[in-house]
């Protein structure tokens, strides 16, 4: 029994580990995402206890015991099918994106969570003899099942998700409880029955179902796209739900995106391309400004902080990033880089391109990350970070404003569209103790921008009034309520 | 009369609401950790890992040595002090946090490694103290064989109901419009509070 109890709460952990990294794809990873899915595996513990304890007493015994795993079984294989089936029709739903996080995680993973949850009570029954001891077998029983979570946890978080995928992981947990179930109930030859023979069936597709990933890591679900031919080649990386680049390996100064040309705008102003200069990038994604720089500043060294190995890796094997680059990458969040000794120059540039989709890490946006990146930046050194937001709803903008102003003297709003009233935007903002004179700003002539009306600056009335009517406070490592700020924006994100 | 009568009810120390209360805290300070851990080792899969996995091992020690106490242990007794202490150590927790948190990254050591040990010193302490309450209430509630399972299985559906509406209120209400440290605080003192409340009508109710 001890192993039985033991293996119910190991998949179970795995099964909620896993659709975490599962819902990513769809829901970004956000705290709406793990509030959804721990609060999901919670419930399906309190209804699945409490009916695994009436069946105990009313019918308890090993033919129900095993009827209760195979039923798991079928469950988490369930969830595997409608990943593949609902998912995506999910994602074009309209609401609120913790009502969505929590639908998702209701369809897909309760039933697992219930079913694995009756297991205890049963094995409990099954196992206690005597009242004298029970509080002695209780707590065995207990023990055995949260050391299943244990090593269900460890497992799936640090080893098995990047070694063998989400899908195939819980096609495993399949595997195990089924057979699991079988061998307890072996006397009743429940496999015999139709409806395992039906699990057994879907079992056996499920194995033919493609997985959605190119590369899966322990932090995204990496996909890229390949389009156009030749020198007109494209790649598009996708980190879980967000379209983070857009690669042009031959001409490293098709900018993609609208902020990167507010970089490389930021960049021409201050510097010449023969200058030589340091550039620290939060964030890698697809190396587009890494490599812009590399092309066209050949003096210039760049420093990556990118969390996750596998989007370097990525990089280099599907969207040739040459392994021979000067780029240097450290694997590392960036707080964490930032923190410890370092031989790094002092950085002249710093870009912020660390807010995935609808994960914004709350930790990279605090007056405290702030004042650390700047100890470790040149005197006049420029940071510039683009931020999404909808000035109508959200909030962040403006606390953000507010955070980098308590750190630098001077903050600059270059949104993409001027009107900030007008809805969803892409606003890059930067920070610097140095002056920018707009005309030099306008007058910068990078290699990259075709149409100057983009970058426009916001005079220094405008962002004053803006902060008038928008009152959010500036961020702390204590009271940090990002995805608060951004959880209406998150809403139109579709 | 009907009024005081729910009053005194509603007031009783009862098994379900011991299991409540503790499943409750243990999911805000399981929510919170990630806001506390993120400043000094960021956040990642390794962090809710570490986390996770931390209050598992504390709630898998603390189950066992709960249900071993409470075989030789009045359960009220047992129940209260495990409150009271799990209440403390939330308190010094945060300390700890900062002590080991500015002091680990200076390691060179490989990232889950260093999330393992500072989960392991912040939040392992509370976790034992708290998962102590299920097994002491189960025994004392349990006074015939054949309810057992049925004992068992409502009580760990109480422990769940509070655990959600902990990781319902730390995920969506209290990081979103109150600072970290006065939400663990809270906690904290709701903790002592409760565990002396229990102290106290354990032994004056005979």
């Amino acid at each position: 029994m001890s192993a039985i109890v033991f293996l119910a709460s190991f998949c179970l952990m795995l099964v909620q580990v896993v659709s975490g990294r599962a819902l990513a794809p769809h829901l970004g990873v956000s705290v709406f995402t793990w509030t959804a899915v721990i609060g999901t595996t919670l419930l399906g513990i309190a209804f699945g206890n409490a009916a695994g304890g009436r069946i105990a007493d009313m019918a308890g015994g090993k033919k129900n015991l095993g009827i209760s795993l195979i039923a798991a079984a079928g469950s988490v294989l369930l969830a595997n099918y409608l990943l593949t089936v609902l998912a995506g029709p999910f994602s074009h739903l309209e609401m609120h994106v913790a009502i969505r996080a929590v639908l998702m995680s209701f369809v897909f993973f309760l039933p697992s969570a219930f079913f694995l949850s009756t297991i205890s009570p049963q094995a409990l029954k099954i196992r206690l003899a005597d009242l004298a001891h029970s509080g002695e077998t209780v707590g065995t029983l207990s023990a055995w099942s949260a050391a299943g979570s244990i090593l269900g946890t460890f497992a799936g978080g640090y080893v098995l998700i990047s070694m063998i995928g989400t899908k195939n992981l819980l096609t495993a947990v399949v595997c195990i409880l089924l057979v699991l179930g079988l061998w307890v109930s072996k006397k009743e030859k429940l496999w015999k029955t139709r409806p395992v023979a039906l699990i057994g069936l879907f079992f056996v597709g499920d194995l033919f179902v493609p997985g959605l990933c190119k590369m899966e890591t322990d932090y995204f679900c990496i996909r890229v796209l390949e389009a156009g031919q030749g020198a007109a080649r494209t790649y598009t990386l996708r980190l879980d739900h967000l379209i983070h680049s857009y690669v042009t390996p031959e001409n490293p100064t098709e900018l993609g995106y609208g902020y990167e040309r507010v970089y490389a705008n930021l960049i021409a102003m201050r510097q010449k391309p023969e200058d030589a200069f340091t550039a620290y990038f939060i964030g890698g994604g697809g190396y587009v400004m890494p490599r812009y720089l590399e092309a066209k500043y050949p003096n210039a060294q760049s420093i990556v902080a990118e969390i996750d190995p596998g989007v370097t890796e990525a990089n280099h094997r599907f969207m040739e990033f040459s392994r021979e680059t000067k780029i240097q990458s450290v694997n590392e969040d960036a707080r964490i880089h930032l923190i410890k000794p370092s031989q790094d120059p002092k950085y002249d540039f710093a870009f912020g391109d660390a807010f995935n989709d609808f994960s914004v890490p709350s930790h990279l946006t605090t007056v405290e990350f702030h004042q650390r990146l700047k100890s470790r930046m040149s005197e006049n050194g420029v940071y510039a970070l683009n931020i999404i937001d909808d000035v109508r709803y959200g909030n962040f903008l403006s606390s953000m404003i507010r955070t980098l102003r308590t750190v630098w003297t001077h903050v600059y709003v270059a949104p993409l569209n001027t009107e900030l009233e007008e809805g969803r935007n892409t606003i890059t903002l930067i920070a610097t103790d140095q002056e920018i004179d707009r005309e030099s700003w306008y007058a910068a002539r990078p290699f990259a921008v075709g149409e100057k009306e983009e970058l426009t600056l916001l005079s220094d009335e405008q962002v004053a009034k803006f902060l008038e009517s928008h009152r959010a406070p500036a961020l702390t490592d204590d009271f940090a309520p990002t995805d608060r700020y951004l959880a209406p924006v998150f809403r139109d994100a579709y | 009369m009907i009024r005081q009568n729910l009053a005194s009810r509603l007031l009783r120390p009862t098994s379900e609401g011991f299991v409540f209360l503790s499943g409750f805290s243990m999911m805000v300070i399981e929510l919170l950790a990630a806001k506390i851990t993120s400043p000094y080792l960021g956040s990642s899969l390794y962090t809710w890992t570490s986390v996770i996995g931390v209050v598992l091992i504390g709630v898998t020690i603390g189950a066992w040595a709960g249900g071993r106490l409470s075989d030789r242990i009045r359960p009220d007794l047992l129940v209260a002090s495990a409150f009271v202490l799990a209440g403390i150590s939330v308190m010094c927790s945060y300390g700890i946090a900062w002590f080991v948190g500015t002091n680990i990254v200076l390691f060179e050591w490989p990232l889950p490694l260093l999330t393992f040990i500072f989960a392991f010193t912040v939040f392992f302490p509370p976790a034992v103290l708290l998962a102590v309450i299920q097994p002491a209430s189960v025994k004392r509630d349990l006074d015939k064989l054949e309810k057992a399972g049925t004992v068992y299985g409502t009580l760990g559906a109480w422990n769940a109901a509070g655990s959600i509406l902990g990781t319902y209120l730390a995920g969506f209400v209290f990081q979103a419009f109150f600072s970290t440290r006065l939400v663990w605080f809270v906690i904290a003192a709701l903790l002592v509070v409760c565990g002396i409340y229990i102290y106290v009508r354990h032994r004056f109710s005979r």
